[in-house]
């Protein structure tokens, strides 16, 4: 690369990540402005800064329940779907079966479906079940919904592990399913972490489903609390900025930590071992 | 333990024939080679054995007990991948302890640890297969293969990822191991060098089809047909097509070429020479086929000599005479005991 190029480059970089990165600051400068400066014209940068916001948000409200909640569905669902998706991944990679095909187009159809088709559907079936406010409408509605991401991580993680692990461990003694377990789930675990995280941060992030299954204040999650905060006269942006900071914290905790695991996981097959 | 194969058929997609109507008996303790290029059903033949893949038709025998469908955890075999397959999230310790472990079998550390002394292992135990170089790699999987005493060793072109220098060492302490134990190994490669120094006995396949059985020297002698004598030697075996013209005569390209003894009885006949059986000699010398010379390819110990016996025909011979330069008319001189003759429709051997 000749140094225009190189320049042009991390010009373009620059520009990408400001433009991502900028609302989420607008945000970050919201929470801590001072309340009669939020909505002052032109923006003002804040010259005394406030954490009013974040005790309203964290003392007063029943914002903490509400990321408690999205905690545990978004974690159940986790803890539902991995499973799941990688016994299916590792059936797909490695046997061949009458019907493969046909449940392979089935998962891509599930993939491409989109939500807002589903709820109407879905309302009145949880309804009848009596599962209205309960968290697990929700857990099931994200479980299938994630399920086919993870799926096709995890086929993509599995077929880059060469079948002659599988072979050599069923010569060592193992089943079938002792050497999925001994020796494929441990190898394919940035796979899994990586697909994990990403049906988490989902989860924490979805709206639509939320919004329609739970409308009690105790099963509410995260997302549709901030989208709720504003009161009948008013809009207290200062609060849905300080609970937008908070509900973004542990997902950003979260990508730090497991980052190598992630891109490991995402660019499976993308380059040769 | 002595196998038998019955008769062995393997299909892939109901059609295409990796391995056809393969028959054969391997007898007890014995190392048996089984070569061939890629695409013979080799690896396939292999794969059999080891219980990885199911014979579509036939039978395959351990001892006297038709093991077809018993999976491989239960034939008491054991297994070394070209790659090595070994597991890189286990030390290797744990790789060469899992057969045992997954086994439940008793002894296990003074098992894995007396095996790692064997192959001089020991100090490799507590590292990981990546921080291990190709040989240490090598044996680790080996280790692995042998810690079980296994009643049947497979290899599937165990030597291939190493280096040339590695693996005449490590040929020589394959051959020696499998000596001590007398187990019965079969050993699939494409390396002819390793068929011929590591075999009691060569299985020569190609396309699926069994083409020669026979001890190193049988299969070097007297190879069956043209593809196990272009096969074996390197370089390998010189060959042309002829036409017998009187007992003594054949037509090679307008030309007649006179021959000291008699021709076999029939008309169309391709004669192979090995390049050590060839001289060249000068034009003016006494010879039996004429020829010019392309190349002279000097090896250090000895020299290739390229030559052309027709504007077709590339031959290679591997003894000169004084004074032979490259673009020369020159002769090529040969013991008639030496020449080969092969029916040149059915490519086999006429005795």
């Amino acid at each position: 690369m000749n140094y225009y190029k190189k320049t042009l480059f991390y010009l373009l970089v620059i520009i990408i990540t400001v433009w991502s990165i900028f609302p989420f600051l607008w945000i970050l400068l919201t929470s801590i402005k001072p309340p009669f400066q939020i909505m002052q014209l032109p923006p003002v940068f804040p010259t005394t800064i406030t954490l009013g916001a974040y005790k309203n948000v964290l003392l007063k409200s029943y914002f903490p329940h509400y990321l408690f909640n999205s905690f545990m569905v978004s974690l159940s669902t986790v803890f539902i779907t991995i499973p799941i998706a990688l016994l299916a991944a590792y059936s797909i990679s490695r046997f061949s079966f009458r019907g493969k095909t046909s449940i392979l187009f089935m998962i891509i159809i599930l993939f491409t479906l989109p939500s807002i088709s589903l709820v109407a559907a879905l309302y009145k079936l949880f309804y009848t079940l009596g599962w209205i406010n309960l968290p697990i409408s929700l857990i099931v509605t994200y479980s299938a919904n994630n399920f086919p991401l993870a799926f096709f991580l995890l086929v993509k993680y599995l077929d880059k592990i060469p079948t002659d692990m599988d072979c050599s461990a069923l010569i060592d003694g193992c089943t079938y399913f002792q050497a999925f377990r001994y020796i494929i789930t441990p190898l394919s675990l940035p796979g899994v972490i990586s697909a994990a995280v990403l049906i988490f941060i989902f989860c924490w992030n979805e709206f639509l489903f939320a919004l329609t299954f739970t409308l009690d204040e105790s099963s509410r999650l995260a997302s549709v609390g901030i989208a709720l905060f504003q009161g009948t006269f008013e809009v207290p942006w200062g609060d849905i900025a300080a609970a937008s900071v908070i509900v973004t914290l542990p997902l950003l905790l979260f990508l730090l930590f497991f980052q190598k695991y992630i891109v490991q996981g995402l660019t499976a097959g993308a380059l040769k071992g | 333990m002595k196998i038998k194969l019955q008769d062995v058929i393997k299909l892939y997609n109901n059609h295409y024939v990796a391995v056809n109507k393969l028959n054969l008996d391997i007898s007890s303790g014995e190392f048996l080679v089984v070569l061939g290029p890629s695409g013979s059903g080799k690896s396939t033949t292999l794969n059999m054995l080891a219980g990885l893949e199911i014979p579509t038709s036939g039978h395959i025998f351990f001892n006297e007990r038709i093991v077809n469908n018993v999976p491989p955890g239960k034939r008491d075999i054991a297994l070394v991948f070209q790659n090595y397959a070994l597991y890189p999230h286990m030390k290797s310790y744990d790789n060469i302890a899992f057969p045992l472990r997954i086994r439940k079998e008793k002894d296990l550390h003074q098992r894995v640890i007396k095996t790692a002394e064997m192959l001089g292992l020991s100090a490799l135990l507590h590292k990981y297969p990546k921080e291990l170089s190709g040989g240490e790699r090598q044996r680790i999987a080996l280790a692995r293969a042998l810690v079980r005493n296994p009643q049947v060793f497979l290899m599937d072109e165990p030597l291939s990822n190493l280096d040339a220098r590695l693996r005449l060492s490590a040929r020589g302490e394959l051959k020696k191991l499998q000596r001590q134990r007398n187990i019965t190994t079969i050993y699939v490669t494409h390396d002819q060098t390793e068929a011929l120094t590591l075999g009691d006995r060569i299985v020569i396949m190609d396309k699926g089809n069994l083409q020669q059985t026979g001890t190193p020297d049988e299969i070097y002698q007297k190879p069956h047909n043209t593809f196990v004598a272009s096969f074996i030697g390197a370089p390998p075996m010189n060959m042309v097509q002829v036409q017998k013209y009187t007992t003594h005569s054949f037509i090679l390209e307008n030309t007649t070429i006179e021959f000291p003894t008699p021709l076999p009885d029939q008309t169309n006949l391709i004669l192979g020479i090995r390049p050590e059986n060839l001289t060249i000699v000068p034009a003016d010398a006494q010879f039996i086929m004429p020829c010019t010379v392309e190349h002279i390819e000097y090896l250090g110990n000895e020299s290739i000599g390229h030559i052309k016996i027709n504007p077709t025909t590339i031959w290679y011979a591997k003894n000169m005479g004084e004074g032979i330069k490259t673009g020369g008319e020159a002769g090529l001189k040969f013991s008639p005991d030496d020449a080969h003759w092969f029916d040149s429709v059915t490519r086999k051997r006429i005795a």
